[in-house]
């Protein structure tokens, strides 16, 4: 775990973050900070969400209602903010889950061939 | 639902921020607390955490750009940028706003009046339709009135007709005294006019014999005090107790103009309480008013209604009686009635007809000054940011982008300025509404009226916009290099100097003009109140009793009934003296006039010998302060018959014109009515000072004064003179003539110096609204050469700063300043001193003791337009010789 915050992560692919943020939501209700230590830590500090990006990306999926915010008291009773998947937000995540498997499906296919 | 959570956004938009905010805030800390464990030190931690967090404004401005539409975003920041423009240079952006808050305010308040005054329809449903019938009787004119046989035989026509009667009547309130302006209707009138009971019920056709009334919202709240129990009230109207069943619309008062009813009674009821009087069915009296199909011509309508109406005439039993002549041959005319039946008597249309539409006129003239300054402004500070725009095109903004944004500083102006003027008009129109003008008090409503404002802020904030995309349609057709390449030293010169200049020019032309014909008219005014009466206004009370319409009727104002009423007014330990007139001074009567012939005396041509008398109790001259020049006053009526010779007292002109070279008293004179074959003689006893009978204006005519014993009056003035404050005595005086003969006399005594008052009124508001047009349009010039120059020292600071460094001092930077200004005045007043000399003369009828071009009026004038230009210089000048000229020099 010793990711050197000045090391440069890998982009990630356009679109993908939605996903990856409804994902990290599937386990339960986290706050902004949660979601970003979720991700690193689930893909080994291999996916770095930008900080710039997460916040406007959460108001995106808020004003789409796949998430709904809340304030609540965090681990360290800390006033937090979580946001929690909705019913729309799980048909969203099952949809995109399986539109991108399908992409990566095909890019492996394609990769393997060449 | 997208849009619910976009709303519900926008309305927490504040706690939104807030919540997000500590959000990053939350996830800054929780970074540093991480990168402390990994061995930080807590310096290293917290700048870590920030870096890691990068951007914040950025983040939050992404954040919050995700709730709005990219184009409604767009318009936002062209809003605040806007906004920080106009916030950037008040000047300009005060200027503007108050140049448009007085286009839009102050004309919107005098168009209120004249719409009032002159073209507000009657407030009933489809008011157009209405017509009054009217018979033209040969020789005689137009008559109104009619009888109530005619308006039944024409009622059976092709038209729906309805009719009504007016009068006067006392009233009584639980007690309080007052009069009340009575219609007398038949059943269909309301029907007629499609009104409806705001409270309980109107007057209909099965309410004929009733002593009911119907009374008008206003009566209900100025009298009533706005009782909501008023339905089934009873109150006393010349002594028989009536009911109230019900108030009219607000607004409706009659349809009469000025419209002055406050209760409507059935007709047959009035006439039977002798409160409208009807000799029989044929005597004239009733009002028949019509509602014509849509589009129906008047001419059309009389030509329907001709069979009916010969039929009328030839029936003998039928046709009315008209002064003592069966009337046969008149013609049948339809008017339109939808602004009201005109009072003849009061005619306030026609007398303020003139000066309405000179404001009228004032009004369009001050409105264009305004959006002349408004456009000024706007072409200065856009050519001032031509090389701004040309930046933003040349760093790639597209001009659509370029145009909507100085669309929404066009809006923003015309918003502020269309609020601001919305808030001044319904400001003076209230005062306006409120204040006391004559017999225009109560017609002015008190709110503005709406096309007025719509139409004067549509010019204004049409004017603000095209002026604002000026810039934008030039800067986005023009290549993008000259602008760029102006911002090198530049002595200004152009065609947009001269455009700025021509309309500071014409703004001074106006403001002249509108100025000297506010001082013609003040000047009058002055005159006027200080003119000579000839009598004593101050603090004498006057009455009229008039016997018409009452018991007295057919025996007149007789010489017992004064007498019993001047002894009872004398009694009041308050009172000074009192006396009777005919006539008296200003305050009004009869006017009568003879034909008078001096024996031995060429005889005068009947225009020059007919001459007005007036007849008056002794006491008169003494009670109305005219001083008896020589001689004595009328004596006191002579018990038994009339003597062969009368006692006359005449004025000092009628001395002069019928006995120029003789002594008159104890002379003899006769007069005789026109045509009348006999002649009373009379004998001069007494010569008094020349009054004003007729108004302030009209200068004093030959009189003579007889008694009031010779003869009936149908009404007379008593006028009184009290001991203490008149105020004191009036209720005591009315209530000693009411004990004589009830119901005769019009409520309380007035004061003679209101009547003198009240026949200024329209000479005071033309004083007082040309004052108002020239004060406005000086503000507007202070305005509009302020805006100019400020442009133009803005534009030439660099000019004026090398000027200084190479040695010019203070004085001449001034008179740089100065020089251009008064140029612009200069040229102005040129131009606008024959306009104002024209418009003297337009108005020199309204004119009285100053010439139209009075050459002290126009040096006033233009006086006041020179100071007011100096100052408007004031600001630009201190700005120019502020300018530093290495700061000007660095600049480049």
């Amino acid at each position: 775990m010793a990711a050197s915050p000045t090391r440069r992560a890998p982009e990630l692919l356009p679109g993908t973050l939605d996903l990856l943020i409804l994902r990290a939501l599937r386990t339960g209700p986290k706050h902004g900070y949660g979601i970003a230590e979720h991700l690193r830590q689930v893909s080994h500090d291999v996916l770095q969400v930008g900080e710039s990006s997460l916040y406007p990306a959460l108001q995106r999926l808020r004003l789409d209602g796949y998430v709904r915010a809340e304030w609540g008291a965090s681990e360290n009773n800390r006033r937090a903010r979580f946001y929690t998947l909705t019913a729309a937000g799980r048909r969203q995540l099952a949809a995109e889950q399986e539109e991108f498997e399908q992409m990566v499906a095909a890019i492996q296919a394609v990769l393997r061939f060449a | 639902m997208r849009w619910l959570r976009r709303l519900t956004y926008w309305v927490r938009f504040r706690a939104e921020q807030a919540d997000l905010r500590r959000e990053l805030e939350l996830h800054q800390r929780l970074l540093r607390e991480e990168y402390e464990r990994r061995g930080y030190t807590p310096a290293e931690a917290d700048a870590a955490a920030r870096r890691t967090m990068g951007n914040q404004t950025y983040m939050r401005e992404a954040a919050r750009g995700v709730w709005f539409p990219p184009r409604l975003e767009a318009l936002l920041g062209d809003w605040r940028y806007a906004w920080r423009g106009l916030r950037r240079s008040p000047g300009v952006t005060t200027v503007a706003v108050l140049s448009l808050a007085l286009g839009i305010g102050a004309n919107t308040a005098i168009f209120g009046i004249i719409h009032s005054v002159l073209l507000a329809r009657l407030p009933v449903p489809a008011a157009t339709e209405l017509v009054q019938l009217q018979r033209a009787v040969p020789g005689q004119g137009i008559d109104e009135r009619f009888s109530r046989a005619e308006f039944d035989a024409l009622a059976t026509g092709p038209l729906p007709l309805a009719m009504f009667a007016s009068s006067f009547a006392s009233l009584d309130v639980d007690g309080v005294p007052g009069t009340v302006s009575i219609d007398a209707v038949d059943g269909r009138y309301f029907t007629l006019l499609g009104l409806r009971a705001e409270r309980g019920r109107l007057i209909g056709p099965g309410d004929d014999d009733a002593p009911i009334a119907v009374i008008t919202d206003d009566f209900w709240r100025t009298r009533l005090n706005a009782d909501s129990s008023v339905i089934g009230r009873t109150i006393t109207i010349d002594r028989h107790p009536i009911t109230i069943i019900g108030v009219t619309p607000a607004d409706y008062a009659g349809l009469r103009f000025p419209a002055i009813t406050d209760v409507t009674m059935p007709y047959r009821a009035a006439t039977t309480f002798q409160i409208i009087h009807e000799r029989d069915a044929r005597s004239l009296g009733v009002t028949i008013v019509g509602r014509r199909a849509d589009g129906q011509s008047l001419d059309a309508l009389a030509g329907e209604l001709g069979g009916v109406w010969r039929h009328c005439c030839a029936d003998g039993a039928l046709a009315s009686a008209s002064r003592g002549q069966t009337v046969t041959q008149s013609a049948l005319r339809v008017a339109d009635i939808s602004r009201g039946i005109p009072q003849r008597k009061l005619d306030v249309r026609g007398r303020y007809a003139s000066i309405l539409f000179a404001l009228m006129a004032g009004v369009a003239i001050l409105l264009l000054a305004c959006c002349a300054n408004v456009a000024n402004l706007l072409l200065a500070r856009s050519r001032a940011r031509s090389s701004e725009l040309a930046v933003r095109l040349a760093l790639g903004a597209s001009k659509r982008r370029v145009f909507a944004q100085l669309m929404v500083e066009s809006a923003q102006l015309a918003l502020l300025g269309g609020g601001a003027g919305i808030l001044l008009a319904w400001w003076a129109t209230d005062v306006l509404s409120r204040a006391r003008i004559g017999d225009l008090s109560g017609l002015i409503s008190s709110t503005p009226d709406a096309s007025a404002l719509a139409f004067t802020a549509a010019v204004s904030l049409a004017c603000v916009v095209v002026c604002g995309l000026v810039p934008a349609i030039s800067v986005t057709r023009t290549d993008l290099i000259s602008p760029l390449r102006q911002s090198g030293l530049r002595i200004s010169r152009g065609t947009r100097g001269v455009f700025d200049g021509m309309l500071v020019i014409a703004q001074v032309a106006l403001a002249l003009l509108l100025v000297s014909g506010a001082a013609l008219l003040v000047q009058t005014l002055r005159n006027l109140q200080d003119t000579t009466l000839g009598f004593d206004p101050a603090e004498r009370l006057a009455l009229t009793v008039e016997t018409r319409h009452t018991a007295y009727d057919r025996q007149g104002m007789t010489v017992q009934l004064a007498g019993e009423m001047l002894r009872r007014v004398d009694a009041i330990p308050g009172v000074r003296s009192a006396a009777f007139g005919s006539l008296v001074p200003v305050y009004g009567g009869r006017s009568t006039f003879d034909n008078v012939t001096v024996r031995g005396a060429t005889p005068l041509g009947s225009d020059d010998a007919k001459t007005s008398f007036t007849a008056v109790t002794p006491g008169y001259f003494l009670t109305l302060g005219i001083p008896i020049l020589r001689g004595r006053d009328l004596g006191p009526p002579a018990s038994g018959p009339a003597p062969a010779t009368r006692e006359v007292v005449v004025n000092e002109r009628f001395a002069k014109k019928f006995f120029p070279n003789r002594d008159p008293i104890g002379q003899v004179f006769q007069d005789a009515d026109e045509g009348d074959s006999t002649a009373t003689v009379d004998r001069i006893v007494g010569i008094v000072g020349d009054a004003k009978f007729v108004g302030v204006r009209a200068a004093p005519e030959a009189m003579y004064f007889v008694p009031v014993s010779d003869g009936d009056w149908p009404f007379l003035v008593l006028v009184v003179r009290p001991r203490r404050a008149a105020r004191t005595v009036a209720h005591e005086i009315a209530q000693s003539v009411a004990a004589v003969a009830p119901g005769i006399g019009e409520g309380d005594p007035t004061l003679l110096s209101a009547s003198v008052d009240g026949a200024l009124s329209r000479e005071r508001l033309s004083a007082r609204l040309a004052t108002l047009f020239g004060l406005v349009a000086l503000c507007l010039v202070a305005i509009g050469l302020y805006g100019v120059l400020l442009y133009r020292v803005a534009e030439r600071g660099r000019e004026i700063g090398i000027r200084m460094a190479l040695g010019a001092d203070g004085m001449s930077v001034i008179g740089l300043v100065l020089r251009q200004s008064m140029t612009l005045v200069g040229i102005g007043i040129a131009v606008g001193l024959p306009l104002a000399l024209l418009a003297g003369r337009a108005v020199a009828s309204q004119l009285y003791g100053v010439a139209p071009y009075s050459i002290v009026v126009l040096a006033i004038a233009t006086g006041l337009v020179v100071a007011t230009a100096t100052v408007a210089c004031i600001v630009p000048v201190r700005r120019a010789i502020r300018i530093d000229p290495l700061v000007a020099l660095r600049s480049e």
